[in-house]
């Protein structure tokens, strides 16, 4: 039993698995990445940057030092090695050119090039460590108007850092191919396959996110059921007013409770390949209707974006080639 | 072979910090509490010291590569009120104006798409929590937003040809209606926060 215990674990975090669905993660993360920063943040540089913005850089100084916080708008300070590399006055130009609208929206530029560099997969590792940095410095510089969804899209940032995200349905790939070719190389073995650990990595993370959060869920409005009942009428977030359309209680104690059996229950659910389909269908409908009843920025698209790395490499690419085929079939059409 | 030791150690330091940080980020303050107990803090002394350390260098690492744990949306109780920030205008000829957040609605008819930043950042301004960092740290955020919702404002009047005599920030809080009650909504509450000069400076009081 513990041999095959140990065997079971062993072959989790050693058996190469299919590329295809860390792939397909990889591209959702830079679409929902490129909608929402070009959508939300970008248009309101002016208002959070410079002189009078709402993120002002002098009130942020002392937390960025306390907590020991990266902020590359702001300076190298608390970068390891870089930090010591500059004087004070080097330190004060990059403070002032930082804080200026028009050069924070240049690096904003820069973070949307970089996710749609790792969406392509051109220069895939690259553009990867530059979405990184630019997101945890973008979350900790607008931590005023940042929420669960941006760390856990920053948080998605790493993980994609540290994989081999590129290794298909990439730019990157196809080159590497093209160069085989040239050379008279045969092409690389299909489905091409990747060593498991980070894609381990991030399905424990997100199982992580939906535990804790149910666990620490589990007391007062949640138990009673009345939780629901309390977010669909918070007139400062839902999308609706609650006297306009009454959600009958016994909706709202359901609502309630199934939040609760899911969040605590999305990790044994999502272990077993019968119930792993299931709930993420369900999980997909969840943030859909969390979505369509509360304004709560982006947590539930990028959680969606985390969903792939739970699915069979063989499932994704079906999935694959016939996006594929649609896209040629389109081109051949109109050719 | 030491890339995949390297890889291997890796994934179990991350490992390690996903399983301590996700319960110390929610339950941090009781486990706090725990380790201050009178009768057995001097028994739990050694133990604190490493949990101290684990703490420090994980939260370090957590911070520095962004992956910060503390998943707690939504947790109970949810609120039973919620406030929007709001600036009255007084004018030298003793009049004065409200200017409301763009976020505020009226709260029994309303459809609201998208402004969740501009939310977060109003939910924190009106909180009574935060008020009470007024004039620490965060001054010049208040006075920032004051700033820009006064420009709001005379955006919208370029004509109006009074003097502004000061500024106040306040908070206006409406009560939800509880589970059963009929669907009418109270007058909002509206409670004074802070003063500032007509160039949207903290009066200190």
């Amino acid at each position: 039993m513990i041999r095959r215990l140990f065997l079971t674990a062993y072959a989790f975090w050693t058996e190469p698995i299919s590329a295809a669905p860390l792939a397909l993660a990889r591209i959702l993360f830079g679409i929902v990445g490129i909608l929402t920063i070009s959508m939300t943040l970008l248009p309101r540089v002016d208002r959070d940057f410079g002189p009078g913005g709402l993120s002002p850089v002098e009130c942020l100084e002392p937390w960025y030092d306390r907590t020991h916080r990266v902020d590359l708008l702001r300076g190298p300070q608390h970068v390891p090695l870089l930090e010591n590399c500059f004087g004070e006055a080097s330190r004060e130009a990059w403070r002032d050119w930082g804080d200026r609208p028009a050069n924070a929206r240049l690096v904003m530029l820069v973070w949307l090039a970089a996710i749609a560099g790792m969406t392509l997969g051109l220069g895939t590792r690259f553009c990867c460590l530059v979405a990184w940095a630019l997101s945890i410095s973008f979350c900790n510089r607008l931590s005023w108007i940042t929420n669960g969804g941006d760390s856990l899209y920053r948080t998605g940032m790493f993980y994609l850092l540290i994989s081999p995200c590129g290794k298909v349905w990439s730019l990157d790939a196809w080159l590497r191919t093209r160069r085989r070719k040239a050379r008279g190389l045969p092409s690389p073995d299909r489905p091409a396959t990747i060593p498991p650990w980070s894609v381990r990595l991030m399905q424990i993370q997100i199982v992580s996110v939906y535990l804790f959060t149910g666990l620490y869920k589990c007391n007062g409005d949640w138990l009673t059921g009345e939780a629901a009942y309390w977010i669909l009428n918070d007139v400062v977030i839902a999308r609706w007013s609650y006297a306009q359309f009454p959600v009958p209680m016994g909706l709202c104690r359901l609502a309630s409770w199934a939040t609760l059996v899911f969040e605590v229950g999305f990790a044994a659910f999502v272990l077993f390949p019968r119930t792993r389909r299931a709930v993420l269908l369900v999980g997909l409908a969840f943030h859909l209707g969390i979505w369509a009843t509360i304004e709560v920025g982006w947590f539930g698209q990028v959680c969606v974006c985390w969903y792939p790395v739970f699915l069979s490499g063989p499932t994704v690419e079906r999935f694959g080639r016939w996006s594929y085929n649609q896209l040629r079939f389109q081109s051949s059409s109109r050719d | 072979m030491l890339r995949k030791l390297l890889i291997s150690l890796f994934v179990l330091w991350h490992l390690t910090v996903l399983v301590f940080r996700n319960p110390v980020d929610i339950w941090g303050d009781d486990i706090g509490v725990w380790f201050d107990d009178d009768e057995k803090h001097e028994a739990r002394a050694g133990l604190k010291k490493k949990y101290d350390r684990i703490d420090r260098n994980t939260r370090r690492y957590t911070r520095f590569v962004g992956t910060e744990q503390g998943w707690t949306l939504f947790g109970s109780p949810l609120a039973r009120s919620g406030p929007w920030p709001a600036l009255v205008i007084l004018f030298e000829d003793e009049t004065g104006t409200l200017v409301k957040s763009l976020n505020e609605v009226v709260p029994g008819r309303f459809l609201r798409l998208g402004m969740a930043r501009q939310r977060k950042l109003e939910d924190h301004l009106a909180s009574a929590q935060a008020a009470k960092n007024l004039g620490g740290e965060e001054t010049e955020l208040w006075e920032h937003w004051v700033q820009q919702t006064l420009a709001r404002w005379k955006s919208e009047h370029p004509d109006d040809p009074r003097t502004i005599a000061e500024l106040h920030f306040v908070s206006r809080r409406c009560r939800y209606l509880q589970p059963g009650e009929p669907l009418e909504y109270d007058d909002i509450v509206q409670t004074h926060v802070a003063s500032y000069t007509p160039d949207a400076k903290l009066i200190r009081e």
